[in-house]
């Protein structure tokens, strides 16, 4: 075996260097990003217009993948910043209704085959390049028919013949009648779906540099991000846009989103001025007392129920039976729940996926009544919960539904006071609903053991009108080809409420399907919650939409 | 040297194959990750399509080996829910955490190492008790529990530290701090006990016999023979601050290696994974052979062997 001495001097000089060069290097990197990270305001003039002044911080939800060419990148953006920087032609109004945006109307052929959306004119990007029907086109076509795409509006491929912009308008030819397709164009919560792009724009700088920049037609335009940690946005002035885009010219000049995603963090940034506006969870309204910011909330942002995992499915199962159903509903405090758990920033709903404000919610219809005398009666003649325990699973995420594990636990509270011993088991969201829809937990396969009977707590956004997924649940029509139920006429009612295309019409058949659903107390409707927002005391005025979580109408803010 | 350095690269490149493997075989065993990725009411074209994309349409075994391929180009692909190649998401987020991390271990060591010898060189008294007082308390604080509470004190209460984001040299201050203090803590009491064997050996007895001053006799003699575990440790240190920030970066929302490995988990997003996987690998190789080639410089005992 040879031996060898190392020249440790040499050695020794060379480390030396090495570490230093690390160190160095690491330095380097802290203090460049530490100075590309400072923002200043400057002062701004607009051509004669409105004059936006100051600046204000807005936590969003989210900011990776940022700059990613959003068509062909699974991640939806943080609709904090997109909908601040591109418009839909369909919008959203304060009140959480849609409304026409970058489209003025639209209308439906006689064979429900065609739609055609009137492009409303003079609408600019914030490269000054003029939004056309074509821009629309492009966007819609690049996103469905792409091969790459992996935008949501790819689900739609399937029903769509063609996309194409004819004069002022864009044409929306479908195989099928279907009743959605300017819900594919909306601004609504979660989808990035319909905004519009610039052709122009994409192919002069390709997709990847277009992407890294964004143009769009919104109240404010893209300045620069910061990694992930910042994006800085300015007020879009451009003295040539049209009316539509002047009335929503913003009183705030520029505009920083950052994403922290600790609720600690958030709070500790309201109070210390880091940040103007950030979602809170209403358990954090109390550590904001005393402080400078205020709690501003918008109702019925999300939405929580229950299902009984099993009913109809397996005839083995005690939820086929309608006193146990009720029972389980009634033993339920909603008012409570919505005072304590949620410090008044939720009310309770009587409708099956969505609470008040959304679309079709039956407001002639009552949440079931809380009677815990009534819930023990209906347990004991039904002979239910006198061995074992009851299970109830969740998951946590407080974007459908804020603490569903908490409010699980509440509720399991609330069956022990009824006699019933229930646990709660809290999974990885994204594992539950495989097991969920792969029918795995107990009692939900046919003729399967039904120990510990299941009940499957989750929350969603307090949807504004029939998407896919509403039905998802109830029918066989998603990917996992199973539903929670075995019901024809729920089945029935669902869809006949999706081929609808008078919207007066679609709500009164979703109130029907809601009161029939109430009738048979096939699931467990429980509330409808607040989007709680700290908001500075530097906000002197700023008006939400109804509905959205996350910060949106950011032009309204007013200083 | 230079078979040395190239024995241990090549036990370095097995290493990472080794891990390379074993993550790509543990992600497979998660399931299909469109399931993830995809709504519940996506239909079955939609599914293709987006396994053609992300090449999830062919066998395992195919995958495998494009993705070795593609590895030993130092391609890590692309993140299946952004697009964003993984280098590009590897580097954005490595140099905020390399950046903490460099940071914290400065903190850990200048705080630490005197700490220790400290303690050790006025055993049982006042000194002792506080740097052993300061141990027990970096070491029993948990760091998610530490940066609230360094947040609330320094960011909230007295405004003289920013709560979160990375900006100026005070912005790394607290998450510092808090991703040091555990170390800090460890490397108070194994300063303390290497110090302590040390000053209690013969060479050192020599020293004060031969009349050279404390501070000579502390520093180069017995610090010196008392810093091979210091370096082990240290090492360790460095190379776990790289791998498991992601409590104080989520805190601190500094948007490192740590958080987006965490959200690289909960979306499924495999090739994010895979190079955060490598890449944290490899820094524990590259700190641990740093580790053994100082060791030779600190003590002249020790020797390569071929």
């Amino acid at each position: 075996m040879n031996e060898h001495n190392i020249d440790r001097r040499q050695f020794l000089g060379r480390s030396l260097v090495f570490s230093a060069g690390a160190v160095l290097l690491g330095s380097a990197v802290g203090c460049t990003t530490a100075s590309s990270n400072s923002n200043t305001t400057k002062s701004n003039t607009a051509n004669g217009q409105s004059v936006p002044t100051g600046s204000a911080i807005v936590v969003g939800e989210f900011l990776q993948g940022f700059g990613e060419d959003i068509m062909l990148s699974l991640t939806p953006p943080d609709k904090t910043y997109w909908d601040t920087i591109f418009d839909y032609p369909v919008g959203l109004s304060v009140e959480g209704r849609y409304v026409p945006a970058l489209a003025t109307s639209w209308e439906v052929s006689k064979d429900h085959l065609t739609w055609a959306f009137e492009v409303r004119e003079g609408v600019l990007f914030h490269n000054g390049d003029t939004m056309t029907a074509g821009d629309m086109a492009f966007t819609f076509n690049r996103a469905m028919f792409n091969p790459r795409s992996q935008d949501s509006l790819i689900s739609y491929k399937a029903f769509t013949d063609s996309i194409k912009a004819d004069g002022n308008k864009l044409l929306i030819k479908t195989k099928v009648p279907v009743a959605e397709v300017p819900v594919w164009m909306a601004q609504s919560d979660g989808s990035d779906g319909g905004t519009v792009l610039s052709e122009k724009y994409f192919n002069k700088l390709g997709a990847t540099a277009a992407s890294r920049s964004p143009v769009g037609t919104g109240a404010y335009k893209f300045v620069s991000a910061n990694g992930e940690q910042s994006l800085q946005l300015t007020a879009f002035l451009d003295p040539n846009r049209n009316d539509w885009q002047k009335a929503r010219t913003p009183h705030i000049k520029d505009i920083t989103i950052i994403a922290p995603q600790q609720e600690s963090t958030k709070v500790a940034l309201l109070k210390t001025g880091g940040a103007d506006i950030s979602p809170i969870l209403s358990e954090d309204i109390a550590t904001l007392q005393n402080t400078q910011t205020r709690v501003v909330s918008t109702p019925a942002a999300t939405y929580a129920g229950m299902y009984y995992l099993g009913v109809t499915l397996n005839p083995k199962s005690p939820f086929n039976d309608v006193r146990v159903r009720e029972a389980l509903s009634i033993a339920i405090d909603r008012a409570s729940l919505a005072r304590v758990v949620y410090n008044g920033k939720a009310v309770p709903s009587a409708a099956f996926y969505g609470g008040p404000h959304s679309l079709g919610y039956p407001s002639d219809l009552a949440p079931p009544p809380f009677n815990p005398s009534r819930a023990k009666q209906l347990l004991a003649a039904a002979n239910f919960g006198k061995s074992g325990t009851l299970q109830i699973v969740t998951y946590d995420n407080d974007g459908d539904f804020p603490g569903l594990p908490n409010l699980g636990e509440a509720i399991a509270g609330m069956y022990d006071n009824v006699g019933l011993k229930a646990s709660v088991r809290v999974l990885d969201g994204t594992t539950m609903f495989q097991d969920i829809y792969g029918g795995t937990f107990p009692g939900m396969a046919h003729n399967s053991a039904v120990e510990p009977p299941t009940l499957f707590l989750r929350g969603f956004d307090n949807i504004v009108d029939m998407i896919p997924d509403t039905v998802t649940g109830y029918t066989n029509t998603g990917r996992f080809g199973k539903a929670l139920y075995n019901s024809a006429e729920m089945q029935q009612r669902l869809e006949a409420a999706e081929a609808e295309f008078d919207q007066d019409k679609q709500n009164a058949m979703l109130a029907g399907f809601d009161r029939w659903m109430a009738a048979n107390w096939y699931q467990v409707p429980l509330l409808a919650a607040d989007a709680v927002f700290g908001v500075s005391s530097k906000i002197k005025s700023w008006q939400p939409i109804i509905s959205q979580p996350q910060p949106s109408n950011l032009w309204t803010l007013t200083l | 040297v230079i078979r040395y350095m190239g024995g241990r690269l090549l036990q370095a490149v097995a290493n990472i194959l080794f891990v390379a493997t074993l993550i790509f075989v543990l992600e497979r065993a998660t399931g299909d990750p469109t399931e993830t990725l995809l709504p519940a009411y996506a239909p079955p074209s939609e599914i293709a399509q987006v396994k053609r994309n992300l090449g999830l349409n062919k066998s395992e075994l195919s995958q495998y080996v494009t993705y070795l391929n593609n590895l030993l180009h130092l391609n890590f692909g692309n993140s299946f829910t952004t697009g964003q190649p993984v280098t590009q998401v590897l580097a954005q987020h490595f140099i905020p955490t390399l950046s903490l991390c460099v940071f914290a271990f400065g903190v850990s060591v200048v705080i630490g190492i005197p700490l220790g010898v400290l303690a050790a060189l006025h055993q049982r008294s006042i000194v002792d008790t506080t740097s052993r007082g300061i141990a027990l308390f970096g070491q029993s604080m948990p760091p998610f529990y530490m940066s609230i509470v360094l947040v609330l004190i320094f960011g909230v209460t007295l405004r003289w530290l920013p709560v979160a984001g990375r900006g100026g040299l005070d912005s790394y201050i607290m998450p510092s701090v808090a991703l040091a203090a555990p170390a800090i803590a460890g490397l108070v009491r194994l300063t303390r006990s290497s110090m302590l064997d040390a000053l209690d050996s013969d060479f050192v007895r020599m020293a004060y016999a031969k009349g050279l001053p404390r501070g000579v006799i502390v520093v180069k003699h017995a610090l010196r023979n008392a810093s091979i575990p210091l370096i082990t440790y240290a090492g360790l240190v460095l190379a776990g601050f790289l791998g498991g920030a992601v409590a104080i970066e989520s805190i601190f929302n500094w948007q490192g290696i740590g958080q987006m490995t965490l959200d690289a988990v909960q979306s499924r997003d495999f090739p994010v994974l895979q190079g955060a996987v490598i890449l944290v690998a490899a820094c524990f190789i590259a700190v641990n052979l740093f580790v053994d080639l100082l060791y030779v410089i600190v003590d002249p005992r020790i020797k390569i062997v071929k």
